[in-house]
């Protein structure tokens, strides 16, 4: 792993200086909203992961998108992953710009300027893409060869999950074919993400569900194989699936993410992980029937949270305010700090800028995400530059 | 109204710098998915709204928790405003140095912190705050004396939300006689959005509730004001009720934001307001049965307003039905009719603006579908981003 590029130690800076008061002090004393991780818990989970695939005969490929973190993603590398997956082409640069040489974005990705971005990225990294298309290969190909690199390229597999990808050997082989015969391309094998796995939250089911996935994922391979294309790469699994889809013949590598932060989803789901990733708020409003927090979907995101050590029913949440059942017996006053667990934790680190890094209860550091938002073109633009 | 100051100008610098090569091309020409703002429709709806204050007995407190923008905010008081109206401390900060003289905060601070941001924020415009605790209420006082200014305050009346707020005349007025009597606070009047009338889709059932909710509010300044409590300003409305609530002669001032930059909730409600924002997106997979875009819940966040569908869509595919909306993705069920194939560039209907415009980082303006500029969004996200601190060393 290659030290951090200015680009990251910057933000890192611009972030501990916009909220270095924070550093020292308990959650209890921190303005919020907040998105608090607890870096005990944190490498607790990492722990488990490299545990758990060390007598497997996958490797393990960290997916970032659930935390944006490139702090965290330098730690799941420290902790035997081999290189990350990204959702998208800026995930990509930030995390090459981590430190991190093999950088996979597992998505389709579509709009020349986006190729051209990863064509200029593959130059300082090993990176790869997905493809169930063949526009996608040609303005892959046409990028790398303007930009003098080789892009690895993977066939995306739908394996249920509905979304993008391929869905038969006929499909895969025609395209694997352009992408073998393409300059500056290098087919590398298949990637299939068994997402509709991680909605049954019954684990027997689920398990079966993985393996069918698997099969048809292999089975692919095996048909590229008998054709002259052997896949390098097989990838796949989520946190939902892992402990399957990493033993399952075939398999090369797994993509898991969340495990690292995790959420009310994701614990559902292997309730080993802890919950590293909490959004603290503070009570600001305390009526007989309801206490309403400062932390609403512009901070939790879609799918909402629950209250930490608290059982208490929600009733609404707004833009800027959640809001929860409570009676006379609930001892919450207005101006307490509680913690949020997030259902699902990645939409609520999209709206944020930074981290309050806890240890032991106090805030040892700030941590930026990055990068934020849908639209960060102005790293192309950094790329462009040669910086 | 004053100019813009220097953190509003810096920014703006910042994504022109970032996205500015997008200036003079085609909206279609953009990297997606990206944010796109049409100033005609902003226009349109800005005087749409203007056209109607003179009939109203309130005046306009235009809220800007929906755009995030200081220079949406600033077509706002040029177009009837008279202030505006902010969900956070940072927001009012960030729309004082976009030129505001009156901003109301219309939440609860309750955070040192806020209190502290609020009171500085009173040294350079007139802020006012909503309260519904009197803990709190002694707070704001305490450090509205320690920064020798004066913090507006209204108490913040529950009409039937049930969100935050009093429930009840005399728990208002309570709180309303200590907030007279703390120094470095002034008793403004009451604060009683009716936000749950606008989780009522159905028109006749809205007006019935929206009647029902400032009759009460009503009901509760006549309490305050026959106990010696004086309320010169009752605040209330929002983008759905505001014709009704401004008809009424006891309401002083709307504080409504949605009607400028718009969305499909909103337009569901009140059509008379067009949709000025949108998303650009492309499609990034075609299958045999459905189309995938490279925009999810990351980009448009959530799908829904309470238990309220607020219908993400694509412009001239409306009709197709969502199978998934995931992180980065949005899928729909389309068939071999359906024209749209992998490298189309789409306009997309964003649901819920609000949600979405928090994700960004700028808007791309468009006239007739042409990049014209790109103003930024502030504040981003839920954290201060060092606004306090700005404030705290005086520039």
């Amino acid at each position: 792993m290659h030290d951090p590029a200015p680009l990251i130690t910057e933000a890192h800076d611009r972030v501990r200086a916009l909220y270095r008061p924070a550093i020292g002090r308990s959650r209890e004393e921190l303005t919020t909203p907040a998105l608090l991780l607890d870096l005990g818990t944190l490498r607790a989970n990492l722990d488990l992961m490299a545990a758990g695939m060390r007598d497997v005969p996958t490797t393990l490929r960290a997916h970032v998108k659930v935390h944006k973190s490139p702090h965290i993603a330098r730690m799941e590398v420290e902790h035997g992953a081999i290189g990350v997956g990204c959702a998208t082409v800026w995930e990509a640069i930030v995390m090459a710009r981590a430190g991190i040489s093999d950088v996979f974005v597992i998505n389709e990705v579509v709009g020349e300027e986006k190729a051209r971005a990863l064509a200029l990225l593959a130059r300082e990294a090993d990176v790869k893409t997905a493809v169930d298309d063949a526009l996608q290969v040609d303005e892959l190909s046409s990028a790398a060869v303007a930009a003098g690199s080789s892009i690895g390229v993977l066939i995306d597999v739908d394996e249920g999950m509905h979304r993008c990808g391929v869905a038969s050997s006929q499909e895969a082989l025609p395209l694997a074919r352009r992408i073998a015969d393409s300059p500056g391309l290098r087919f590398m094998g298949l990637t299939g993400y068994e997402g509709h796995c991680s909605l049954e939250f019954d684990e027997t089911k689920r398990h079966a569900m993985a393996r069918e996935a698997m099969g048809l994922l292999t089975g692919i391979a095996a048909d590229l194989a008998a054709a002259g294309l052997p896949c390098q790469i097989v990838s796949a699994a989520g946190t939902g699936t892992w402990g399957v889809t990493s033993r399952y013949p075939g398999v090369t590598e797994i993509q898991p993410g969340s495990y690292a932060t995790m959420d009310g989803h994701h614990r559902g789901l292997d309730p080993r992980f802890g919950w590293a990733v909490t959004v603290l708020a503070s009570v600001i409003s305390r009526r007989p029937d309801r206490i309403v927090l400062d932390a609403g979907s512009k901070t939790v995101g879609a799918s909402h949270g629950v209250i930490k050590g608290w059982d208490l029913e929600t009733y609404r949440f707004d833009e800027e305010h959640s809001i929860f059942l409570a009676n006379d017996k609930t001892p919450l006053t207005t101006g307490d700090k509680v913690e949020i667990l997030c259902n699902y934790t990645p939409f609520a680190i999209g709206y944020f800028e930074a981290y309050h890094v806890l240890e032991d209860g106090k805030v040892v550091d700030i941590w930026p995400v990055m990068p934020r938002g849908p639209e960060s073109r102005w790293l192309l633009d950094m790329l462009e530059r040669g910086e | 109204m004053r100019d813009l100051a220097p953190i509003i100008t810096e920014a703006h610098d910042r994504v022109r710098g970032y996205y500015g090569s997008a200036i003079g091309r085609s909206k279609y020409e953009v990297v997606t998915p990206a944010l796109v703002i049409d100033r005609d429709l902003l226009h349109a709806n800005l005087e749409y709204m203007e056209s109607r204050l003179p009939e109203l007995h309130a005046r306009l407190r235009g809220h800007v928790k929906n755009h995030k923008s200081p220079h949406v905010a600033r077509m706002q008081l040029e177009h009837g405003a008279f202030g505006l109206c902010a969900a956070t401390a940072w927001e009012a900060i960030v729309m004082v140095r976009a030129g505001a003289d009156e901003v109301l905060i219309a939440n609860q601070l309750v955070n040192p912190v806020k209190r502290r941001a609020a009171v500085l924020l009173a040294r350079e415009a007139n802020v006012t705050v909503n309260v519904d605790d009197v803990d709190d209420a002694a707070a704001l006082s305490a450090a509205a004396v320690a920064a020798g200014t004066t913090l507006g305050v209204l108490v913040e009346v529950d009409t039937g939300m049930h969100r935050a707020g009093v429930d009840s005349p005399e728990e208002a007025l309570k709180v309303g006689r200590a907030v007279q009597a703390l120094p470095g606070l002034r008793m403004d009047g009451l604060s009683g959005y009716e936000g749950h009338c606008s989780l009522e889709m159905d028109h006749d059932k809205r007006h019935e509730k929206q009647a029902a909710a400032m009759q009460y509010f009503v009901d509760v300044a006549d309490h305050l004001e026959a106990n010696g409590v004086p309320c010169p300003i009752l605040s209330a409305a929002g983008t759905a009720t505001a014709f009704w609530t401004g008809a009424n002669p006891r309401i002083t001032e709307l504080q409504l934001g949605s009607y400028v930059a718009m969305d499909d909730y909103h337009f569901l409600m009140e059509p008379r307001f067009k949709k000025a924002t949108t998303a650009v997106v492309t499609v990034i997979s075609r299958r045999r049965d459905r189309v995938v875009l490279d925009l999810g819940k990351k980009t448009f966040g959530s799908a829904e307003v309470g238990s309220i569908a607020a219908h993400p869509r694509i412009f001239g595919h409306e009709d197709l039905k969502p199978y998934r909306f995931d992180e980065e993705h949005a899928t729909y069920e389309a068939d071999e009719t359906c024209t749209l194939k992998v490298g189309d560039v789409v306009d997309f209907h964003l649901g819920y603006t609000p949600f979405a415009v928090n994700y960004f980082d700028a808007y791309h303006v468009v006239e007739d579908g042409t990049v014209v500029d790109i103003w930024p969004i502030m504040p981003r996200g839920p954290l201060h981003g060092g606004l306090l601190q700005l404030l705290e060393a005086g520039h």
